[in-house]
């Protein structure tokens, strides 16, 4: 099957380093993830608490630019968006026209919206990526968390069980690490007050990053830029808010995936996370310890 | 939708119907089994909680409902709308409402919702895409800006309504804004005001310790990427908002 990547603002910003460890994981695997020409913001948040129009007409024209080739999303911000235009579209004449008229041209809402970690379960499969395999993670306990946006709606995003997906566990399995079970995979970060409302997002990803540490787990993985940044960059601020020590790097799972694909720290731009993870890899006996840390 | 649904969606006020309209979301389905406040990640710290809120939707409390903080507070996580049995999409309600209530101008006070997304929206429709540490400068400019103006901040709004290049400048200057309040600058002003000053000023300050960090660790582009096609994605929005903007 062949792809068209859709890989949003995050990744060309605060999320680079998804995009880097995305683009080496999809190489290993011979992936090809070409870019949409001339993609354009999907709207994010704001557009739909504004505009419900202008929410189904961003996606729509990138959606009508894939030419009908399956659309390959990383950010799940965007993957979410890109699914309800989709929904609204393809349910409603009224909205199909009305998108139609604002985007200057029809689309169906028809064009196929694959989150990476459906295209690597489902398309790839676990066999291919066994096979890519080079340095199992043997003895890393992770939390895989999933957030918001890539499970709900599931009538919207059908992406996996709404209340307990396994996708990216499975994924990390293959990986060769060991996924515990605990219960906040799918609560809220707060990412969409991450600016306009930090506290929210203190008290929210407190909540996260405690189960996680109760559930014994040596890291978290993340398929979402928000919730990565949430967890990652502001874990210090929570720390010191409510007096607590996590200590708890926060990957995302093609950072873990390259890892076990031995691919460098380099290649997976394992630096720019906030919380090193030099020392816990080093302590695992993963990677080249020295470029991680 | 089924026959009883659709009755019940006539008897409803005004405020379900245009809730309905907007949004698609059926307020009037509710039973009020509280289901959404239980899951909601920001019911503990809402004014009006999610079932409440949908209840005064029903029951056409305009003003309750428009003024109330957690319809900004909402964090769009939709476990509401996935676990509700009638399938009443209060995330789409609160998107709706945010509307409305801005349209109306009675937006919490407090809130930096409305001044985000506009400077959100405006970044795409000028660039294209978003660049985060232009749409961050650019939000703290605007969110101080966005003072009233019997406020006597001329002087601040002036200098920092400027475009996102204004950001690096910010930073440098950002230090000036307590001592602007402590020396008077700012005197002429109720303890209300004071109060909304102080807040945006610490919004101001919330995460600029960040910038060098995120900077070094890779996390952000000094200078965003432009997308062609400025003018086709402005008469797309102009088309968008029935020729409004």
């Amino acid at each position: 099957m062949s792809y068209v990547f859709f890989p949003g603002c995050s990744l060309e910003g605060t999320a680079r380093d998804f995009h880097r460890s995305t683009l080496a994981v999809a190489a290993r695997l011979g992936l090809e993830l070409p870019e949409i020409p001339d993609w354009t913001c999907c709207g994010s948040t704001s557009a739909h608490g504004c505009d419900a129009l202008l929410a189904a007409a961003l996606p729509a024209k990138n959606l009508a630019a894939a030419a009908g080739k399956t659309v390959a999303v990383a950010c799940a911000s965007c993957y979410s968006r890109l699914k309800a235009a989709n929904h609204h579209i393809a349910r409603d004449p009224a909205v199909r026209a009305r998108v139609a008229e604002v985007v200057g041209g029809d689309y169906d809402g028809q064009t196929p919206v694959m989150h990476l970690l459906e295209i690597l379960s489902r398309d790839i499969g676990r066999a291919r990526i066994a096979a890519a395999i080079r340095r199992p993670l043997a003895g890393l306990k992770v939390a895989c968390y999933y957030g918001c946006l890539l499970v709900r709606p599931p009538e919207v995003t059908r992406f996996d069980d709404a209340e307990n997906p396994t996708l990216m566990d499975q994924l990390m399995e293959v990986a060769g690490a060991t996924p515990v079970d605990w219960p906040h995979k799918t609560e809220c970060c707060g990412a969409s007050a991450s600016i306009t409302d930090p506290d929210v997002v203190l008290e929210l990803s407190d909540r996260i990053l405690s189960m996680a540490k109760a559930a014994g787990v040596d890291c978290i993985v993340t398929a979402c830029p928000l919730c990565q940044l949430n967890l990652d960059m502001r874990q210090k601020d929570v720390e010191k808010r409510f007096g607590r020590r996590y200590d708890l790097p926060v990957f995302y799972f093609t950072q873990l995936l390259g890892l076990a694909m031995g691919c460098t720290a380099g290649e997976l731009s394992l630096a720019s996370l906030v919380v090193a993870p030099g020392a816990l890899l080093q302590s695992k006996g993963i990677g080249r310890a020295e470029a991680t840390r | 939708m089924s026959e009883a649904a659709m009755r019940l969606e006539r008897v409803g006020g005004g405020l379900a119907r245009e809730v309905k309209a907007r949004s698609g979301a059926s307020p009037m389905s509710c039973l009020q089994c509280a289901k959404c406040t239980s899951g909601c990640p920001v019911a503990a710290r809402a004014d009006v909680k999610p079932h409440e809120l949908v209840r005064l939707v029903q029951m056409d409390q305009r003003r309750a409902v428009l003024e109330s903080r957690s319809i900004w507070e909402c964090t769009s996580c939709q476990t509401c709308v996935t676990r509700c049995p009638q399938k009443v999409d209060i995330a789409a309600m609160n998107d709706a409402l945010r509307g409305m209530s801005r349209a109306a101008g009675m937006a919490a006070p407090g809130t930096a919702v409305p001044v985000f997304d506009e400077v959100f929206l405006k970044a795409v429709r000028e660039r294209g895409r978003v660049h985060e540490m232009g749409l961050m400068a650019e939000f703290k400019l605007r969110n101080l800006a966005a003072l009233p103006s019997s406020l006597s901040t001329a002087s601040v709004r002036q200098r920092y309504t400027a475009s996102w290049r204004g950001g690096m400048q910010l930073l440098a200057d950002a230090g000036k804004v307590p001592r602007m309040i402590a020396s008077g600058e700012l005197r002429e002003t109720s303890a209300r005001g004071m109060q909304a000053i102080k807040q945006r000023a610490l919004q101001l300050f919330a995460d600029a310790d960040k910038v060098p960090m995120m900077i070094a660790k890779g996390k952000l582009s000094l200078l965003g990427r432009r997308v062609r096609g400025k003018a086709e994605r402005k008469a797309m929005f102009r088309r968008a908002s029935g020729g409004k903007s």
